[in-house]
């Protein structure tokens, strides 16, 4: 079962008079192929969530539609959209035994769908052998570890045979070692019974390791999609390579000039095509002002209007619609550098990005060595650098000198990423 | 812990609530038990320097009596009654203010208030409610009605009915006594079951919503299992309130205890006790509050078995 999102948004009214309403999740497209296990990942209060109780039907979208298969899902309630949600905490409940909890959805059905009771508990035990917990069906949720736990969530989710399987953070609460074990079983299962799964996470590694697809997410706008792989080595932007990666990207301030790239007022190679991205990118956000203020309804329109052209940056931060001033801001830096022609970016450089060369033309200044068995990591100061350290990684075959105050680098092309120093979007070359 | 040496700070800490305990409950509590198997025990002749042999006889006395039996059936009734009920109307009534959230604190204290106002206020408002006989004013001798409940009743054609006065039937009295109680119950089990439904994780039901569970299997599958500490905690208060029902049926029905034609006939074993007490029987008013005591211990005992089986986790 294919499962198609088609611009679905969640607005949250504002608590009280004054307040802004919150967008949870903006205008998030997508279609998931069927059968494929899609992670959903972002730090809180990104709208994973939100999203995942959108499509179970706990919430209901302000916009846009929801697709099961070819069937319009959107005013469904969740009973009858044949979903199977894992909750955070499980929800499993308290009084009942493993079995009672595995077999409560299916004595809920009604009419044809109503199992006899040998059915059911045929059913249960399918589901329980499934995940290999059908040695704990007389047991009371309180006394099975985090993990058998979960699996019993998860059994209760795929005994009614859901067209879509849904996990909320499924691995947060069980331990480290239990941690890798479950989602490799996670894996399994969803391999196995073939349905089309979506799980929440903010923990990279969780999704980047099982799923087929991921999708960052950041304030309830989708930054990309794609192949856990691609994402990690072509971000689309520089909030997605800072998320992707343990440990994280280096991020440093370069500047391009006449198509060379510097970092620390020295060149580090030849990049094309900045100018005419940052010129793109400045149409871009005039467009979207443009478009913001059309669809601004018409009693405000007016003075909203008059603040923008006169750039009067406090009338619009008070008003209603604050972003487009973070807006304005943007599109006047991108055209100061334009003017320049000396363009302000951001560089990501993975640890792994790093060959020792001595002839190599970024150096950077050795602060301390951390040894780690398969491979080391330098730990290296520069001021263009944005974190406190630059930290490379290299095998372990190289030696280094723990008095060596420099070491000197040639970075590898693909490790290397260029963002727009004020949109912080990718700049391809 | 408090080191060895120090201990006897704690003990006077301790001093002045062990002293007061001693005298009032825990003295009066052996007393009890002392004056209850002292035959024929009276306080006046007890000052007076008389002996009082040890035995049964106060308990003789009690079951002998014949008020004790319409005492113990009456209280018995009671509780039978109203607990199951207050309870169950208590569950139903929590469940929705739950579930209302508009007005939601201003109705919580609507549904409080009883438990704040006097017993015998409400007793007499509730006796004015179901009185048939009214004189509104006037020294008309014909009988008009006058309580309210039946001039309700009246509106549908019905007769008015005899709740509380003279010639009243006894399951007409009781009626009164059950609705009585049962509202004056409610407030305290609303609080205690309210709280409980807070604290029940919202994702259960959420669970139970994405499972398809109708709203009565949701309640009582999910609800009434997790809300069952709080319950089985309700039920068995209730019990040892109900057993020591009094001051409901003198808020009604005055000192006499019944209509003026019947007095006495909705005594319960509290104002059996107490009206032993006042006769200057206290051997038999002794006797009578430790069978009380036996019973209630009985009742409290088969529900914390009962507990044991059916709360769960």
């Amino acid at each position: 079962m294919k499962l198609k999102l088609e611009g679905i948004t969640k607005i949250f009214p504002s608590r009280n008079k004054n307040g802004k309403e919150v967008v949870a999740v903006n205008d998030f497209t997508y279609e998931i192929p069927d059968g494929k296990l899609v992670g959903l990942l972002g730090p809180s209060g990104c709208g994973k969530s939100t999203t995942l109780y959108m499509i179970c039907g706990l919430q209901k979208p302000s916009s846009g539609k929801i697709f099961f298969g070819d069937d319009d899902v959107t005013e469904l309630t969740p009973e009858n959209r044949g979903v199977g949600l894992v909750f955070q905490n499980y929800a499993l409940y308290p009084h009942m035994t493993v079995k009672q909890n595995i077999m409560f959805p299916l004595e809920n059905l009604k009419g044809a769908d109503r199992l006899k009771k040998d059915q059911m508990l045929e059913r249960a035990y399918e589901a329980a052998k499934l995940v290999q917990i059908d040695e704990l069906m007389d047991r009371k949720p309180s006394e099975l570890s985090g993990g058998q736990q979960q699996r019993v969530a998860i059994a209760r989710a795929l005994v009614k045979m859901p067209r879509v399987l849904l996990l909320d953070e499924p691995l947060s609460n069980l331990d480290a070692r239990l941690r890798l074990q479950t989602r490799e079983e996670i894996k399994r299962i969803q391999r196995e019974t073939g349905i089309t799964t979506v799980f929440v996470t903010h923990d990279q590694d969780e999704a980047m390791s099982i799923s087929d697809f991921i999708v960052v997410m950041k304030l309830g706008v989708v930054q990309q999609i794609g192949k856990p792989q691609d994402v990690y080595d072509n971000p689309a932007n520089l909030f997605v390579a800072k998320f992707l990666g343990i440990p994280p990207i280096n991020v440093l301030k370069g500047v391009v000039k006449n198509d060379k790239l510097y970092i620390d007022g020295k060149e580090i190679k030849e990049f094309k095509g900045v100018k005419d991205s940052y010129i793109k990118a400045e149409a871009a956000m005039k467009l979207k002002i443009a478009d913001f203020i059309s669809n601004i309804p018409e009693e405000l329109r007016g003075p909203f209007e008059k603040a923008v052209s006169s750039e009067d940056y406090n009338t619009i931060e008070a008003g209603p619609y604050p972003v487009v001033a973070d807006y304005m801001r943007k599109e006047k830096g991108l055209l100061e550098q334009i003017a320049k022609n000396a363009f302000d970016v951001y560089v990501g450089i993975r640890p792994e990005g790093f060959n020792l060369n001595d002839n190599g033309n970024f150096e950077l200044a050795l602060d301390k060595i951390e040894v780690m068995g398969r491979d080391i990591s330098l730990i290296c100061k520069n001021e263009a650098s944005i974190n406190p350290f630059v930290r490379a990684i290299i095998s372990s075959d190289f030696k280094i000198s723990e008095n060596a105050e420099t070491v000197k680098f040639d970075i590898k092309p693909h490790k290397l990423f260029v963002f727009n120093g004020v949109t912080e979007e990718r700049i391809y070359e | 812990m408090v080191e060895g040496k120090n201990q006897w700070k704690a003990w006077i800490y301790l001093l002045p609530c062990l002293i007061l305990l001693l005298i009032f409950t825990v003295w009066p509590i052996f007393n009890t038990v002392r004056v209850a198997f002292l035959d024929g025990y009276n306080g006046m002749k007890a000052v007076g320097g008389t002996e009082f042999s040890f035995g049964i006889k106060n308990f003789s006395d009690v079951v002998m009596y014949k008020e004790f039996g319409t005492c113990l059936l009456n209280t018995i009734l009671l509780c039978v009654i109203t607990v199951p009920v207050s309870t169950l109307l208590a569950l139903l009534i929590a469940v929705c203010l739950n579930s209302i959230k508009p007005l939601n604190r201003l109705l919580q204290t609507i549904y409080f208030l009883p438990y704040v106002t006097n017993t015998i206020a409400i007793g007499m408002v509730f006796a004015a409610m179901f009185n048939i006989v009214g004189t509104m004013g006037t020294q008309n001798p014909i009988i008009t009605t006058a309580g309210i409940i039946n001039n309700i009743i009246g509106i549908f054609g019905v007769e008015p009915i005899n709740f509380i006065n003279t010639g009243s039937s006894y399951a007409a009295n009781m009626a009164v006594m059950i609705i009585y109680i049962v509202w004056n119950a409610l407030p305290f089990k609303i609080l205690i079951l309210l709280g409980g439904l807070q604290s029940v994780n919202k994702q259960y039901y959420d669970a139970a919503k994405i499972d398809g569970t109708s709203r009565s299997r949701t309640f009582w599958r999910i609800t009434v299992p997790l809300l069952s500490p709080m319950i089985a905690y309700v039920v068995i208060t209730g019990f040892i309130g109900g057993f020591k029902e009094y001051s409901s049926i003198i808020g009604i029905f005055g000192e006499k205890l019944g209509p003026a034609s019947e007095p006495g006939r909705l005594n319960t074993m509290v104002g059996y006790i107490y009206s032993s007490l006042s006769l200057g029987n206290e051997g038999r008013a002794s006797a009578a509050a430790i069978i009380l005591f036996g019973i209630i211990m009985a009742v409290t005992l088969v529900q914390l078995y009962v507990q044991k089986k059916r709360v769960h986790y």
